[in-house]
């Protein structure tokens, strides 16, 4: 019964394809959302229900689908996240290819959903690739624009090295304990073990882009908005995230896994928050700060809570979707994403307000959930060590600063210089729509401030959340106010020539040396071997050229021969009659005497053969070549 | 008799077309086409009538011929050639159904198609080592004119250098098979029986010169790197069903051979030199991928892509083969892997070569770079070449993956470190397909393409069909893993 949760979209998202080519936006939305809304019953339904399934593909592999309470936070914020998001899709992005783009988000999904439910690695490595080649799809939409495509090819390919860590993970387990369950994962140890877990930090790593992967996030920025707020809340990028809390018990049997993890998600979270705050590109701000959230979510599990992590997943997706949608609108008006070009406040009161509340929400500020749910991260940091909970709560006040800085280029209230003036909000009510639930989402969430209530979360997910230490959250409020003040101060002062990406805005020039590095020396790489190997063609041929001229020789040696013979028998002749006549008597006494000598000699000598094994071969090789040569008559008579 | 009709039937079909001059392009090519559909249907019925828990090699059918040297007509499959045979006898269908150029001479070529059909099944249903030996080399004949007659470019450049190069890989064949059949006691071409006696076990010198000689035949076939540069110029100059035949089937050809001969019948010596097999198949992984990247040429970058492919397959074999005991799961899924690469293999560059085809048909050219932008104009034939390509970088939910995963779960099993080089594989892959999508399909469309048709019905249909199967195979593959998986576990030695 699980199956149909990933199979639905899965399944419809052709079907609704082909209905959605000949239908209106509103129709569009309403059925697509409304095929989120059923997936995320059924996941309330599955886990009510306690559901499984299995799929058998031979005596020795098969697939598994079940679900936990940590997979059910995910598979629940999934749906709850993509209804928006379509609606707001349906309504904004260009009409040419619409219906393959709901139909894709769709079907994104349903493989998300897939991936959320596995219970082995086999069907894990099947959504986890079929995620990567959607987004693909998604981010190569708008086709006839060759620069996005190649990103899209870029991004593919930087996440497909990290799938192959997956395979290989999945080859260890398999080796080692003769099974790909989840369940299985519990007997590996020694050396296999860590080999098993630095796989999966590979795969996991380069989904959710940390370091040294994250900038396959700004090529992804080339596919439309929607699909970038999908993939940066909660789909794609949080696969990595969702990998390691699953198998945090095994992962965690490699003493040095939530070490590493914890310093990957420091390390990604600061690079990448100053990035954020170094973005002309409004975009490309939101994409580093996903990335930067990501690293939060890390460090979470790194320092053994999972649960915080999938807690920070939740909020950060409501907070984050919203943001792009609000970008998307705005750089729509504004005609491009650079921050300096927007300031478009006046133009809509409204959305500003709700992209205020959100931008807060991604800011940590107190009372919005993603606060609390970033104040558990450090408290769990706190747990590894002092230092890490500090470098956490700076990440905070960075995060914060960004937002500012975000929210107040985008939707500032200066007067823009074409004096466009105020504009009124009444297009596009559905895409703002979208933007105001996932506001009042986040307003919701700071429930989770109240007494109690982080007891209750904690017992739903079966584990106990550590309680909030005093120096810990005021030291991340303050830094979080001082972010605020700091991200407002660069919001003023950003004027209109800043527009072009400084290499430190450019992940401090990591994809630059990534083409010098490794893209430069691959195509040469490529096309040194392709010149190779024509080269090697042209020496099997001159080997050929050589037999042929050989042939030749000898056919022309044969020809000189014969043409002599010919000539010569014409002599031959009258010597032979000559011949004839002086010795004709002895001749005719003789031949027949010889002749049945010959043959007597032959017969012996065949019927010497015969009780060899000569024979045998002429008749094989006699066999096929006679065949052979008879289809090639036929072949030059037809 | 099923076996024995099925690869009859084309054959009568064929000599029909011959020698029946008053058919003209339409009717020849309707006659063709039922006549392919036959032992499609026939292969179909093995399959339902194969029963997976029963012996090995089934519907055996077995005619003496030459009793004194062990010679007979002997056909029969396991589940393994019934499955490459059923795939072969599909793509067969699919090459005399897609529309092509017959230069005026409708019956010659549907004679060389049907006739080529006939010989190849011979090939993968042969029980007797003589006849698959002349099956083997009648191929090269069917592929030799129908290169040369129907090609472009330097057709009879590239037919004679198709023909000359294989037929060198099965003169080596021939030395082997003669070498394995003097040394069976009694003397026998049976292969079940040589399958049983295992000769030439323990004798050193002698057993590895026959390997090697099996082994260069079947890699020049198949073809490993370095014996595969006639590969890519037959693909350029044939026509395009002639290139998915050549793809599809004829290099299957080298890697079923391996699997029936010198794996089955010689166990100990294969044992003894499968690592250097698979190293080769590595190299041949690598190699394929990354020479296909660097080529702009549309059907050479699929034809290197084959030499890749067939390297997962090589690995798996190999792997299979390489011990006599010990790792049985591990081993039974590489030759399952196996297997099923090279069903999917056939359907999948199968399906890429016929869609060269039509490229070539409508714009004479296989240069990527003379297309670009055709995404709006020919939604139909960028929608089944994207899913291709994905099936053939081994993307989940299609055939191609099934494959892998099985080969690399396998080959970790057995060489950990060869496989975790071969992975690097499926990222070149994935970088050359999704390159020459876009070359092909996305940016800017060049005016002279403004009027570019897409696919036909014709067209469309017959890939339609082929891709089908690479997505069921992909989503419920436990139909052929069932066929398959009995023979496998046999030849891994595990009961």
């Amino acid at each position: 019964m699980l199956w149909l949760i990933p199979l639905l979209p899965l399944l419809l998202a052709p079907a609704l394809y082909a209905g959605w080519l000949n239908t209106g936006r509103r129709s569009m939305a309403v059925s697509a959302a409304g095929l989120s809304m059923v997936v995320a019953a059924l996941v309330a339904w599955g886990l009510a229900g306690d559901w499984s399934g299995s799929y058998r593909w031979g005596s020795v592999l098969g697939l598994e689908l079940g679900m936990s309470s940590l997979t059910a936070v995910f598979a629940l914020t999934l749906p709850l996240v993509a209804a928006p998001i379509l609606i707001y899709a349906a309504a904004h992005e260009q009409p040419e290819g619409l219906a393959r783009l709901m139909a894709l988000l769709t079907a994104f999904v349903g493989a998300m959903e897939l991936l959320l439910l596995a219970q082995d690695l086999l069907t894990l490595l099947i959504a986890w690739e079929l995620v990567g080649a959607l987004s693909w799809a998604l981010i190569a939409h708008h086709g006839a624009d060759a620069a996005r495509v190649e990103n899209a090819r870029w991004a593919f390919l930087v996440t497909r090295f990290g799938d192959l860590g997956l395979y290989l993970a999945a080859a260890v387990a398999f080796a080692e304990t003769g099974s790909l369950a989840y369940s299985s994962l519990s007997q590996l140890d020694g050396a296999m073990l860590d080999l098993f877990v630095a796989c999966v930090l590979l795969a996991a790593a380069s989904k959710s882009a940390q370091l040294p992967f994250s900038p396959w996030l700004f090529a992804a920025m080339s596919g439309p908005t929607s699909a970038s707020a999908l993939l940066h809340s909660a789909t794609m990028v949080s696969a990595g995230v969702y990998l390691i809390a699953q198998l945090h018990s095994t992962l965690a049997g490699a003493g040095w896994f939530g070490p590493l993890a914890l310093w990957l998600g420091l390390a990604t979270a600061l690079t990448a928050s100053l990035v954020a705050i170094l973005q002309p590109h409004g975009k490309r701000l939101l994409a580093a700060s996903t990335s930067a959230h990501h690293g939060l979510m890390w460090i979470a599990v790194g320092a053994g809570y999972p649960t915080i992590a999938a807690l920070h997943f939740v909020f950060h997706a409501f907070a984050k979707a919203p943001l792009f949608l609000a970008v998307g609108v705005a750089g729509e008006r504004a005609g491009s994403y650079q921050l300096a070009d927007m300031r478009l406040g006046r133009t809509f009161p409204a959305l500003a307000g709700a992209s205020a509340v959100v931008a807060l929400a991604l800011a940590g500020m107190f009372p919005l959930g993603a606060a609390w749910t970033k104040e558990a991260v450090v408290t769990a940091a706190g747990h590894h060590a002092a230092w890490a909970a500090v470098i956490t709560a700076l990440v905070g006040g960075l995060s914060a600063a960004y937002a500012a800085r975000f929210q107040l280029t985008v939707f500032g209230w200066q007067r823009r210089e074409d004096g466009n003036g105020r504009f009124q909000e009444a297009s596009g009510s559905q895409e703002r729509a979208s933007v105001y639930a996932f506001a009042l989402a986040s307003l919701v969430g700071g429930l989770l401030w109240l007494p109690g209530a982080s007891e209750t979360v904690g017992h739903w997910l079966g584990a106990s959340l550590p309680p909030f230490k005093a120096w810990e959250l005021t030291l991340s409020l303050v830094l979080v106010v001082l972010g605020l003040i700091f991200g407002a101060w660069l919001a003023i002062r950003l004027n209109k020539s800043e527009r072009s990406t400084s290499l430190a805005a450019d992940w401090l020039g990591l994809p630059a040396a990534a083409r010098q590095w490794l893209q430069v020396p691959g195509t040469q790489l490529v096309g040194g071997l392709a010149r190779l190997d024509d080269r090697w063609d042209g020496t099997v041929d001159g080997i050929s050229h050589a037999a042929a001229a050989t042939a030749m020789t000898l056919a022309r040696g044969d020809d000189h021969v014969v043409d002599a013979g010919v000539s010569a028998s014409g002599r031959f002749g009258i010597w032979l009659a000559e011949l004839n006549s002086r010795a004709g008597e002895w001749l005719f006494d003789e031949l027949p005497e010889g002749v049945g000598m010959l043959s007597g000699r032959a017969a012996r000598l065949a019927s010497r053969l015969q009780t060899g094994m000569v024979h045998h071969y002429y008749s094989i090789v006699a066999t096929g070549f006679a065949a052979i040569l008879v289809t090639f008559i036929i072949g030059e008579l037809l | 008799m099923i076996l024995t009709a099925a690869l009859g039937i084309p054959l009568l079909g064929a000599l029909a077309l011959a020698f029946w001059p008053r058919w003209q392009e339409q009717q020849a090519r309707v006659f063709a086409i039922i006549t392919a559909v036959v032992p499609l249907l026939l292969m179909l019925w093995s399959w339902v009538r194969f029963d997976p828990s029963g012996p090995l090699f089934q519907l055996v059918e077995e005619v003496e011929w030459v009793p004194s040297l062990g010679m007979g007509f002997r056909l029969g499959v396991d589940g393994i050639a019934l499955a490459i045979a059923t795939m072969s006898a599909l793509l067969f269908t699919a090459a005399a159904a897609y529309p092509v150029d017959t230069k005026g001479m409708p019956r010659q070529y549907y004679a060389w198609v049907l006739f080529l059909e006939s010989v190849s099944l011979g090939v993968f249903l042969s029980l007797d080592l003589l006849l698959f030996y002349v099956f083997f080399d009648l191929n090269l004949v069917g592929m030799y004119f129908l290169i040369g007659r129907w090609g472009h470019g330097r057709p009879q450049y590239s037919a004679l250098k198709f023909f000359l190069y294989t037929l060198l890989g099965s003169l080596a064949l021939l030395l082997a098979i003669l070498g394995l059949y003097l040394a069976s006691e009694p003397r026998t071409f049976d292969m079940r029986e040589l399958i049983a006696q295992q000769p030439l076990a323990g004798v050193a010198p002698a057993a590895g010169l026959v390997l090697l000689g099996f082994v260069l035949g079947f890699a020049i076939k198949t073809p490993l790197v370095p014996f595969h540069t006639w590969l890519p110029q037959a693909h350029v100059d044939a026509p395009a069903p002639a290139s998915a035949i050549l793809a599809g089937v004829l290099l299957k050809m080298g890697t079923f051979g391996l699997i029936r001969i010198p794996y089955s019948m010689m166990r100990q010596t294969f044992a003894d030199y499968a690592l250097w097999l698979a190293i080769l198949a590595v190299i041949s992984i690598l190699y394929g991928a990354v020479v296909a990247l660097g080529q702009g040429d549309l059907k050479r970058r699929i034809a290197y892509t084959s030499i890749n492919h067939m390297g997962y397959t090589v690995l798996g074999i190999a792997v299979a083969g390489a011990l006599l005991e010990g790792s049985e799961t591990a081993r039974q899924l590489a030759l399952t892997g196996a297997t099923i690469e090279m069903v999917a293999h056939g359907l999948i560059t199968g399906s890429l070569f016929l869609i060269a085809g039509s490229f070539w048909e409508r714009g004479k050219s296989y240069d990527m770079d003379y297309y670009g932008g055709l995404g709006a104009k020919a939604p139909m034939m960028t929608g089944l070449t994207a899913l291709a390509a994905f099936a053939s970088l081994g993307l989940p939910g299609l055939a191609g993956f099934v494959a892998e995963f099985h080969i690399f779960v396998g080959t970790f099993g057995v060489y950990p470190w060869l496989a975790g080089i071969a992975l690097l594989g499926i990222l070149i892959t994935a970088a050359l397909f999704l390159q020459m999508l876009q070359r092909l399909f996305f940016g800017k469309l060049p005016p002279q393409w403004s009027g570019f048709p897409d696919l036909r019905v014709s067209e469309w249909t017959v890939l339609g069909v082929l891709l089908a199967f690479v997505v069921i195979i992909g989503v419920y593959p436990s139909f052929l893993i069932d066929i398959i998986e009995p023979t496998s576990r046999w030849l891994v030695g595990a009961g």
